[in-house]
């Protein structure tokens, strides 16, 4: 059986050699952009009825966990159809990829929340600064296997979350229009550039 | 042609042009090389001599599944090798048929069955 077992390896591990050197194109532009609608109208919302978020953080929050959460099923139920579309009998690799490249990130993302939440709940300002840089670096560890104006995406991500931290820092203060700005501009940044990628174009 | 369930074991998708060790090798050499391969890089990974190499590129090129590039680096004459869009998605089924008949004969020899037999009961 171990020869089998072998054998079976060996098929998985040419398939996944071949995933890492071609361009996944399991990203929509569709779902990305609408994620940045989301954002907005979210940001909209809570600028609204939120008077001061700093008071109310566990509303604030609540509401960008919401937004990541349906942006993770939005991306991923259209990331499972197009990469079947897409790459056939690599889908599979294709998405275990992406998912590899962006886990890291994520994790990063909601252990950062827990940890400033339960021990630091003075710093929580931090959090949407950093979890932009997050993005960011997501973005960056996927690069290899997108378009390569995905790194315009990653840069815009960067800049905003850095940019985000020095302004909240000044009060400290937390702003809807600070969250949901930078992610609906980035995902609508990232939309244009798969939308606009050329179709059949491997990894460099 | 035999149906899958009659005949289970026909592996009717298992590529011809591909199913034969250099060609095979060489396939597998470009598969995860998306700018391809010198064809004195493919010499060395492969084990095969001019004459041979040249040969079985030409066979896989006429079948579309390799480009073959002639150019010059610097002053010398350069070939490279890279794979199709269409010579990747069949060295995938390919593989996918490939993983199938190890998966059967997996499943024979655990099952200690008479593959006649399993075959009549499909």
């Amino acid at each position: 059986m171990s020869d089998y077992r072998k054998a079976l390896s060996d098929i998985a591990d040419i398939r996944s050699q071949i995933a890492a050197s071609t361009t996944f194109r399991g990203f929509g532009p569709a779902a990305l952009a609408t994620t940045g609608v989301l954002a907005l109208i979210v940001a909209a919302v809570q600028s609204v009825f939120l008077g001061n978020p700093l008071e109310m953080p566990l509303a604030f929050f609540a509401g960008w966990i919401s937004v990541a959460v349906v942006s993770v099923a939005l991306i991923g139920a259209e990331m499972v159809v197009r990469s079947r579309r897409h790459h056939g009998g690599l889908a599979d690799s294709m998405i275990h990829n992406a998912i590899q490249q962006f886990l890291p990130a994520g994790a990063a993302g909601a252990a950062l929340a827990a940890i400033l939440g339960r021990f630091a709940p003075d710093a929580v300002w931090m959090l949407p600064g950093l979890w932009l840089v997050l993005v960011s670096l997501g973005l960056f560890a996927a690069v290899p296997s997108l378009p390569r104006g995905t790194m315009l995406a990653a840069g815009w991500y960067f800049v905003a979350g850095c940019t985000v931290l020095m302004l909240s820092a000044a009060g400290p203060s937390l702003s809807p229009w600070m969250m949901g700005v930078p992610f609906a501009v980035g995902q609508v940044l990232l939309a244009a550039v798969i939308f606009f990628a050329p179709g059949e174009t491997d990894a460099e | 042609m035999p149906s899958k369930t009659s005949a289970p074991f026909s592996y009717e998708g298992l590529d011809r042009v591909i199913h034969e060790k250099a060609r095979l090798g060489i396939m597998t050499s470009l598969a995860g090389q998306p700018k391809g391969l010198s064809f004195a890089d493919l010499k060395r990974l492969c084990g095969l001599t001019d004459g041979n190499l040249s040969r079985h590129l030409q066979v896989l090129e006429e079948g579309g599944f390799v480009h073959i590039d002639k150019g010059y680096e610097g002053k010398r004459p350069l070939t490279t090798c890279r794979l199709t869009p269409a010579g990747k998605a069949r060295f995938l089924d390919y593989l996918a048929v490939l993983e199938r008949v190890v998966r059967d004969a997996a499943g024979v020899e655990t099952a200690g069955a008479d593959p006649l037999l399993k075959t009549s009961k499909a």
